[in-house]
């Protein structure tokens, strides 16, 4: 009696796992018939992180200056010659009456007002005064690259006096870690790649929930003998395995070999936290989705989650930086956590031994979600507006 | 060290030699190592200069308290002015920038879908039966969202003023001008998606997915846009956002009057008719 039991409820479980295996390869084909999503999701794992890594501009690099000169000295000409890429690029000559037209319309962040008669000054030692316009909307730049140019002014005006390198009783020589040159391109990719990750997950993952709603074959499954677990498992593990697939493509190939930014740390450990990652977002996604009553209510709602995900995890501004309570409160979003992950993991080349605090995070997040989900996802099915 | 940086949980370390003390009394130089944590590029470029910056003052002190005042530290006074915004507060950065950002996303998402809405639903088809031309349905459609993005608008100005405080220093006319001509290029924008895309996943993923970058990378919001180069370059160009980000600065931030924005209110607006005209000829490709 009890073997027989045994027998059909394993093949009870069979039957759920083949279920389960064959509508999410029915989700995949939904997928490949649609040839513009598709083509967004390579673009998004591809140009678009190309087009971060060459184009984007964090901290001091480029920045835009421009001198005016009223002294014509050869020590106004070495301060010009001092300011060298890629922090600065080349300045560029204008007239005192230019300066509040060229700052208002953002054509340049800093301006240098060298006044008459200043390498007579110094040399006397008269102490003249140099103006440094600084645009401070321009937040990332403005503080930092104003430092920079204080520092740049005053050591060749040291220079030009004493005839060589000032000698300072201390010196003091700064090394960073994991990335020698502070190159913000290779943080600024790798981020992009695992905010692309979030918001495909988010947003695949909704949306194939809602459409079914709205074209109404979720009846039909739902009349056949599945269970909604079934129908949001297959969800889950087919749009997360396209995005694992994109993602791991976009780190081998663009990151990697198209764009050479070097990634100390484990790939394949990455790519399974990635994966946990995968599951805890792709239920908020679904959870997103049972709150919204329309594709459009759906997209808005999706955007609004995702955006203040990705500002408020850590890729724009520091964590630590934030006020206490804010915090507290994204510590319970798993992109968190997972942005915490890849740092670690990709930049500092860290282990499991460091990481494994921030998996288990993201995974009991991913439950919770993936629960919460479920309730509503029986109580709302057959609520949909048309 | 190299464990705790690993862990993250030192951001900065600063090493000092054995006998640095005694080396130092007798003029050796000794080199102090600072070693900084580079996986957040701009957190360690921030606490450089703060190192290098207390290093200075360090040098300063130490020539001062050996030499007394009568030693001037530099042979040049550097006058540093924060225009705009003299505290270096965020807020007033932030503000604006969120303004432009949200009035993109917004409205070119709810446009996008709601066109390609009734293209999946099969309704458009009742469009095509009737006297209505691609054009006027495209105005039809972009009509309404426009008139939400106004009240959007609105909405976001009040908050800035009323909850962030953050005063339009410069002309409200300018600001409200490139607000309109803005959100009809987002509209319009989403017109454009919505004449490639067939099915509104799609087309809300398409909205979001090519107007985030260059919303917030390329705009002028992180990162001055006389810094981009290349493609990021043409890309923040061609896109409203750059545009607009300058109004909504210029107006709020840095007291600018309408004859200083004239260049990014006409290009919004070359912009608009790019749109409208791509999308009309899409959508005409797409009857046949």
């Amino acid at each position: 009696m009890m073997m027989k039991q045994r027998i059909i409820k394993h093949r009870f479980i069979k039957q759920r796992l083949i279920n389960i295996f064959q509508l999410g390869i029915k989700e995949l084909y939904s997928l490949r018939y649609d040839p513009v999503m598709l083509f967004l999701i390579i673009y998004s794992f591809t140009f678009s992180v190309y087009m971060i890594a060459k184009g984007n501009v964090t901290g001091v690099v480029n920045a835009a200056v421009a001198i005016v000169d009223e002294d014509r000295s050869q020590l106004s000409q070495r301060i010009n010659d001092a300011l060298l890429p890629p922090q600065f690029l080349p300045p560029e000559q204008i007239g005192l009456d230019e300066i509040d037209t060229a700052m208002d319309a953002g054509r340049y962040t800093f301006v240098i007002d060298i006044p008459p008669d200043f390498q007579a000054d110094i040399m006397a030692g008269r102490q003249p005064v140099i103006q440094l316009n600084v645009d401070a909307t321009a937040m990332g730049m403005a503080g930092t690259g104003a430092g920079y140019i204080h520092r740049i002014i005053a050591h060749e005006v040291t220079v030009f006096l004493k005839g060589a390198e000032p000698k300072e009783p201390v010196s003091i020589v700064t090394r960073a870690r994991f990335n020698p040159n502070l190159d913000a391109s290779w943080f600024d990719t790798v981020i992009e790649v695992a905010n692309n990750i979030t918001l495909l997950a988010i947003m695949l993952t909704g949306a194939a929930l809602i459409r079914e709603r709205e074209h109404g074959t979720i009846e039909h499954l739902l009349v056949m003998p599945l269970t909604p677990a079934e129908i949001m498992i297959a969800k889950v593990w087919a749009n997360g395995l396209a995005i694992l697939v994109a993602a791991s493509f976009s780190l081998y190939v663009v990151v990697q070999g198209l764009l050479a930014i070097p990634i100390i740390g484990s790939i394949p450990l990455f790519l399974g936290g990635t994966v946990l990652y995968l599951f805890s977002v792709t239920a908020l996604g679904i959870f997103l989705a049972t709150l919204a009553r329309s594709m459009p209510q759906f997209g808005l709602l999706a955007l609004l989650v995702f955006i203040v995900m990705i500002m408020l995890s850590g890729t724009h501004s520091p964590l630590e930086s934030m006020p206490v309570l804010l915090r507290s409160i994204m510590q319970l979003v798993p992109s968190t956590h997972y942005i915490n992950f890849v740092k670690a993991v990709l930049f500092r080349g860290a282990g499991l031994d460091v990481v494994w605090l921030d998996i288990v995070a993201i995974t009991i997040i991913g439950s919770v979600l993936f629960i919460a989900a479920l309730l509503r996802f029986r109580k709302t099915v057959t609520l949909t507006q048309v | 060290m190299e464990t705790r940086l690993r862990r993250g949980d030192v951001t900065l370390a600063i090493e000092i030699p054995p006998d640095f003390g005694k080396d130092l009394k007798r003029g050796r130089q000794p080199q102090v190592g600072v070693w900084l944590d580079g996986s957040l590029p701009f957190r360690a470029e921030t606490a450089k200069a703060y190192v290098l910056g207390v290093h200075q003052f360090y040098l300063d002190d130490l020539v001062r308290s050996q030499f007394g005042e009568s030693l001037q530290a530099l042979p040049v006074n550097i006058e540093t002015r924060f225009r705009y915004n003299q505290n270096f507060e965020s807020v007033y950065a932030m503000v604006p920038g969120s303004i432009m950002m949200l009035l993109i996303w917004v409205p070119a998402m709810m446009t996008a879908v709601g066109v390609v809405r009734e293209k999946e639903m099969g309704s458009i088809t009742n469009f095509y039966a009737t006297p209505v031309n691609g054009f006027e349905f495209l105005l039809g459609k972009q009509f309404p969202y426009l008139g939400l993005a106004l009240v959007n608008f609105t909405c976001l100005v009040l908050f800035a003023v009323f909850l962030f405080q953050v005063p339009i220093k410069g002309s409200f006319l300018a600001l409200a001008l490139g607000a309109l001509l803005y959100v009809i290029a987002t509209t319009g924008f989403g017109l454009l998606v919505s004449s490639f895309v067939k099915t509104q996943i799609a087309a809300v993923f398409a909205a979001a997915i090519i107007s985030v970058v260059p919303a917030i990378n390329f705009s002028g919001y992180l990162s001055p846009t006389a810094s981009l180069e290349g493609g990021a370059r043409v890309m923040s160009q061609i896109f409203p956002s750059t545009h607009f980000q300058q109004i909504s600065l210029g107006t709020f931030t840095k007291a600018l009057e309408i004859g200083d924005l004239v260049n990014s209110l006409l290009s919004i607006a070359a912009i608009i008719t790019v749109y409208l005209l791509l999308a009309l000829t899409l959508l005409k490709t797409q009857e046949r």
